[in-house]
């Protein structure tokens, strides 16, 4: 079933279920944390659904239609949210005149496969009025037309949206899951492995962790970290600044994930010495530093910096205050 | 595409099908029956409990060839058209999408014209509230004094975003929340109709979940027949929907009465492995405790223990037994935490922290006792200073405290003074003290003001 999907076969089976039942409704969310491969499941999904060809719950791949799909050039599938168009990168909202432009293509009946399929990634991007102007038509679309919304956030969503919605719920992947997507995009199994663990369930960071250039940066991070987590006085901001001198800029949202999984890991070593952890190659020093206020303190530093928005807090002050805090 | 959702596939179609939300229902039969049906409309309430559908068999009482009647024919051209959603004098316009001045005009200039074949000229304006506010404000001269033909029925879940000026103008209503049993009730019809089998509970279980919207109960029963077939129970139901069931929360409770952390997080690693978000496993906790606390305060009211089991209750009275104070803690904390993760990027580190706070209270267990020593030596040093501060007021040095604030300690000591009923001023105080050493923990958080990079 969708084998290109990794893990998640619960919900491959749900929705190859729900084809076969003939119950597939006319909007579902995809939650679940980011780079699990929500958005591609759905691409998967919709690509099997308009293939003529499709057995078993697999699309055949070779047809023209799987082809335009796998280009994103399939006349009845639309876009929305960054992320999955070129050029779409940066995108920071999704507006009110997408949502227009959105009714008008889903006005005229599928042209070649059974359904008019509409895709919004990070739909929590969506403006107030985009997300309201989704509202009617979310509930009661042309027939013949499938949505899916994907979200890290969906809390963010307006409860009307969600209603309108099925949920299903993406979890993390397995390390091995991981493993698995990095041999196919060539790399050796045993750094696979490895990639695998320390990603925390999710490819995007695998992927990332996988340039030498991010690798280098987390293994400077976490030692900044650590010493900054036992330093005292002045050296904290020494550890801070170092840190922060480490960021190159094309990583700053890996800094923030490996903060995540820093702070987790305090936690869970708080808790129970012999707990999993995502730093497993860190995992003595981690049990050094870990006791519970400090654990405790610093997650609420990072989870403060969060709802402050992060990215208009300058880095180096954002750095010291966790550090600091952490410290008292 | 054969299937459609059961939310729209029953959505009811007359005023005898709809369930709840009986005093608008009475309130605009009465008003067709007594012929003094108004020129405006607002219906407002929370998502999916029937808004847009009382709206629409509104327009179809006051439209049907036999009408205007509380009983549309659903025969005649009219009410078919409206049940299908194409009939020429009823205009169903999203107002999120058509929210500029210039939706507004163009509505304007059609209303000049008569109805072409009905009696009524309807517009049905749903998501009013998001109309900007000149489209409000051109919209104020028709909305007062329309063509005697026309009718406007606003449908809104935020009526506090609808100017004064609006709401003025029409007849509101407010749509509640569906009771558990109105929404059981209804999916039982469903299945029934829909030849599935479903336990009492696994229907009871969809509803709660449904939080009052029928809408929500109707896609989630969806969700659970397309995964677990025909028939059901409440197990699968919790399996399907990824809702944690009570047997996780009891044991997280027993753990982090206990100090037993490692056992807490254990709990919340097991729920995750079964697929359930950190964001509803930490909503539900949230909700348990507060159900835990009514049962531990009032044991012996019928009411508090609706939420559990007979073996259930015995199990949480055990665990909670003497230790109010840190359920009512351990209920702050989960509260704010369920409220965080609704918008944190990160839902998992705010479930952690929080079990590991509350974890930390463990070493607070003995709590009873401080109080009780904390009160001894209160309450002397209190009587002396409530007894000087009657003849010369405020002057007095409070060194006797030995408090660097006097001025807010005072009130505290005074008010434990005069009241002397030990029960509820003891609570009240052991809840002032204890949420004063959680702020202390809470006091290592660095705020981090912006600046300039």
């Amino acid at each position: 079933m969708l084998s290109k999907v990794k893990g998640h076969s619960g919900i491959k089976r749900l929705l190859i279920n729900l084809v076969e039942n003939e119950r597939l409704g006319h909007a579902y969310l995809f939650a679940g944390p980011e780079g699990v491969g929500k958005a591609f499941t759905a691409l998967q999904f919709f690509t099997f659904l308009s293939c003529p060809n499709a057995r078993d719950g697999e699309p055949c791949g070779q047809c023209h239609v799987c082809q335009t799909m796998a280009n994103l050039e399939f006349p009845d599938l639309h876009i929305l949210g960054p992320g999955i168009l070129p050029g779409h990168e940066h995108q920071r909202t999704i507006k009110i005149q997408e949502i227009r432009e959105l009714g008008e293509f889903i006005n005229y009946p599928p042209m070649q496969g059974p359904y008019k399929m509409v895709l919004i990634n990070d739909a929590h991007l969506m403006t107030t009025e985009a997300a309201n102007a989704l509202l009617k038509v979310l509930e009661e679309p042309p027939s013949a037309t499938l949505f899916i919304l994907v979200s890290a956030l969906d809390g963010r969503l307006p409860i009307t949206i969600r209603s309108r919605c099925t949920g299903v719920w993406f979890g993390a992947l397995e390390p091995g899951e991981i493993a698995q997507v990095l041999q196919e995009q060539g790399v050796s199994p045993d750094r696979a492995g490895m990639l695998g663990r320390v990603a925390g369930g999710s490819v995007r960071v695998a992927l990332q962790l996988s340039e030498p250039e991010a690798w280098a940066f987390r293994q400077e991070a976490l030692g900044h970290l650590l010493q900054g987590i036992h330093a005292q006085g002045l050296q904290r901001y020494a550890a801070a600044r170092q840190l922060i001198e480490a960021v190159p800029k094309k990583w700053k949202n890996l800094l923030y994930t490996l903060l995540e999984y820093f702070a987790i890991d305090l936690l869970k070593v708080s808790m129970d010495p012999d707990a999993r952890v995502v730093n497993e190659d860190f995992l003595d020093q981690i049990r050094q530093a870990a006791s519970t206020e400090r654990a405790v303190a610093f997650a609420r530093g990072l989870l403060d910096l969060d709802r402050k928005q992060v990215y208009n807090v300058s880095l180096r002050a954002a750095m010291e205050g966790l550090l600091l805090g952490a410290n008292r | 595409m054969s299937f459609l959702a059961t939310a729209r596939k029953y959505r009811p179609q007359s005023f005898e099908e709809l369930v709840g939300q009986e005093h608008v229902v009475r309130a605009l039969r009465n008003a067709i029956t007594t012929g003094r049906v108004g020129h405006a409309y607002l219906f407002s309430g929370t998502r999916g409990v029937g808004k847009t559908t009382v709206a629409r068999i509104f327009a179809k009482a006051l439209n049907c060839e036999k009408g205007p009647t509380p009983t549309p024919c659903q025969e005649c051209a009219s009410c078919k058209e409206i049940t299908a959603g194409n009939a020429i004098d009823v205009k169903e316009i999203d107002g999120a999408s058509n929210r500029g001045i210039d939706a507004i005009r163009s509505l304007r200039e059609t209303i000049t014209y008569p109805p072409a074949r009905d009696r009524f000229k309807i517009y049905i304006i749903d998501e009013v509230h998001m109309l900007t506010q000149e489209a409000f404000n051109a919209l104020l001269k028709t909305l007062e004094e329309p063509p005697p033909y026309v009718k406007f029925i606003f449908a809104t879940t935020e009526p506090q975003k609808v100017p004064e000026t609006i709401m003025s103008r029409v007849q509101r209503f407010d749509f509640t929340r569906l009771s558990v049993g109105q929404i059981v009730e209804q999916l039982q019809q469903i299945t029934r109709d829909q030849s599935v089998e479903a336990t009492d509970e696994a229907l009871r279980l969809i509803a709660l979940q449904a939080e009052g919207s029928m809408r929500d109960a109707e896609s989630l029963m969806d969700q659970v027949i397309s995964f677990a077939g025909a028939s059901f129970t409440e197990q699968q139901v919790g399996e399907v929907l990824r809702v944690a069931d009570r047997s996780y929360y009891i044991n997280l409770f027993g753990a982090l009465l206990h100090e037993n952390a490692a056992t807490a997080m254990r709990v919340f690693n097991k729920a995750k492995g079964h697929g359930i978000s950190p964001r509803s496993f930490v909503k539900g906790f949230a909700t348990f405790l507060s159900q835990a606390l009514s049962l531990l305060l009032l044991p012996d009211e019928p009411d508090s223990g609706v939420a559990f089991s007979d073996v259930q209750k015995r199990s949480i009275l055990a665990k909670g037994a003497g230790r109010t104070a840190q359920v009512l803690l351990l209920l702050d904390i989960f509260v704010e935490a369920a409220d965080k993760a609704v918008s944190s990027s990160y839902p998992d580190l705010v479930v952690l922290a929080a079990v590991a706070r509350a974890s930390l209270l463990g070493s607070l267990a003995d709590i009873d006792t401080i109080i009780h020593k904390l009160q001894g030596l209160e309450s002397r040093p209190v009587m002396s200073l409530s007894d000087r501060s009657q003849p010369e007021p405020v002057t007095g040095n409070t060194s006797t405290t030995g408090n660097s604030s006097p001025p807010t300690g005072r009130p505290h000591q005074a008010q434990a003074t005069t009241r002397p009923a030990p029960d509820k001023g003891l609570r009240l105080q052991q809840h002032n003290v204890v949420s004063h050493i959680v702020s202390t923990l809470d006091a290592q958080v660095i705020r981090v003001e912006t600046e300039g990079d």
